[in-house]
């Protein structure tokens, strides 16, 4: 019994100064929910000037903005909501410099009503906007964005974060130096994708008889049409490759028939009866073009 | 929407950064308008640089006061001249930094108007903004194929300015997009004719354009 206890005793000795020091290690989390509810009329604005965090809006069928998320450290960062029937805005503002990442987090999920406009911009974190048709436009730098089933305008951008729209409609722009756009399922009266060394991925039906301008510079591009896709497509890298393994058998009309340079790098065509118009230029990155009938 | 719409949304605006996605929409096709924030932008972030800036050394202003004295220009101590006292900015430090910005912004409007008016004749109001057709588009471009040394100046500053975790990305985002513009300006030089060139060119440089504001307003609102 006796040499029992004495084990004990050193063992507990032997742990104390351990737990003491993870204890000071890691003081207690100071996060602090946040719940907030407003009013509004069925189109009001939603802007959000977040330095860091997880953002995620979506539309409903409710005259309301319904805030509910986690600030991680009430000390680290200074949280701002404001609102009226017409407006939301929620800011976050350091109070200190030299913040960790996890310090400056703040993690929002909104709801807003269907036809709400909504403007993000935020620094680091996912953004994610579902379901919202009164026009989205989200600035970032390292974020990821998601926009899913959105109508209306959509501007996104970032410097170093993917951007992903996804079943949407509208007047889309989505621009990055050197994030990857994807495209799935996106008809457009007018969409312009823009990246320097980002990769571009379009899948779908290029709809509503729009126009689609794809640009990259040194990074691949890639199309995958759907077998109803519709298009006049003009395709060229300067001085990358082409890879075109769509059947263009009817010319555009403004060109002769599908042309081909010697060195491979330019395609123009016609898929079906041409609604839409395609634009895809890159200087040197890849184009690929797959898919249609 | 037309130049006198988007200037008008734009004042009435409570964040001056916050455009709704038709002034967007306006900025990408109206150069004028696009180069009119553009200016504001820089010039708000300049105030704030200037709000931050130490005050100028008092023998700096004791040796002006003496030079003009010795010209005389103004009277010595006791008898101040307007003149001195307001060279003195001693009034500046004693305004509430609001007002002082205020002072900032309102002569940068003016300034900013002045030259605008001189740039550019003023437009009809009812004549809405169209977008550019290629060939001014292509013109505009190949006007602009001389490195902007005045944004790149600029935007060295502001990224110096940046915390240094931040510094790292802007710097090589930055330069990443001088050297695609570099390549591609040479490329149009030597293939003057080359149409999808000069517009990827100029797709290039309104990247820049856009990178220089998001970084001048992160930088501005203390992201």
């Amino acid at each position: 019994m006796r040499p029992k206890l004495k084990l004990l005793q050193a063992w507990r000795w032997a742990t104390m100064p351990a737990m003491a020091a993870a204890l000071c290690a890691a003081p207690p989390a100071f996060s602090e929910a946040i719940q907030r509810d407003f009013a509004t009329i069925g189109n009001p604005t939603l802007i959000l000037h977040i330095h860091s965090g997880a953002i995620s809006v979506t539309g409903w069928d409710q005259n309301r903005v319904d805030i509910q998320g986690e600030r991680a450290s009430a000390d680290g960062m200074d949280l701002l909501i404001e609102g009226n029937a017409e407006k939301v805005s929620i800011e976050t503002h350091p109070k200190r410099q030299n913040l960790t990442r996890d310090e400056a987090r703040v993690d929002l999920t909104i709801r807003v009503p269907r036809q709400a406009l909504v403007r993000v911009e935020s620094e680091q974190g996912s953004i994610t906007v579902e379901g919202v048709e009164g026009g989205v436009t989200v600035e970032g730098a390292t974020n990821s964005v998601a926009l899913t089933r959105i109508r209306g305008h959509v501007t996104a951008r970032t410097v170093d974060g993917p951007i992903v729209i996804r079943s949407s409609e509208g007047v889309v722009q989505a621009d990055s130096i050197s994030g990857d756009l994807q495209f799935v399922e996106v008809n457009a009266s007018q969409l312009t994708g823009t990246t320097n060394s980002g990769a571009i991925r379009y899948q779908g039906d290029f709809g509503m008889g729009g126009t689609y301008k794809l640009h990259s510079y040194s990074s691949p591009i890639e199309v995958q049409a759907s077998p109803r896709a519709s298009f006049d497509v003009d395709a060229r890298s300067i001085q990358g490759a082409i890879e075109n393994r769509i059947s263009l058998p009817s010319a555009a009309p403004a060109t002769t028939t599908m042309q081909q340079r010697r060195t491979g790098r330019s395609v123009q065509g016609r898929v079906n009866t041409g609604k839409s118009t395609v634009q895809i230029t890159s200087y040197s990155g890849t184009i690929r073009l797959s898919g249609g009938r | 929407m037309n130049c006198t719409e988007f200037e008008r949304e734009w004042q009435e605006l409570d964040d001056p950064s916050l455009f709704s996605p038709p002034m967007e929409d306006h900025m990408r096709n109206c150069a004028r308008c696009a180069a009119l924030v553009r200016e504001m932008n820089l010039l708000r972030w300049e105030a704030r640089q200037l709000a931050e800036q130490e005050q100028p050394p008092a023998r700096l202003w004791a040796n002006i006061r003496s030079e003009l004295s010795r010209e005389g220009l103004v009277q010595e101590a006791g008898a101040r001249s307007r003149l001195l006292d307001a060279l003195s900015f001693g009034w500046l430090p004693r305004l509430p930094m609001g007002v002082a910005y205020a002072s900032v912004f309102f002569l940068a409007l003016v300034g900013v108007e002045h030259i605008r008016d001189r740039v550019s004749p003023p437009q009809a109001p009812s004549v809405a903004q169209s977008p550019a057709p290629p060939e001014i588009a292509l013109e505009q471009t190949r006007a602009a194929a001389e490195p902007a040394r005045e944004e790149e100046t600029v935007i060295q500053r502001v990224i110096e300015k940046a915390p240094p975790e931040k510094r790292q990305i802007y710097l090589t985002r930055w330069n990443q997009l001088n050297n695609s513009s570099d390549v591609l300006r040479s490329f149009v030089a030597a293939h003057p004719d080359d149409r999808q060139a000069i517009l990827q060119l100029s797709e290039i440089q309104d990247q820049q354009r856009r990178f220089l504001e998001s970084v001048m307003r992160w930088e501005l609102e203390e992201f």
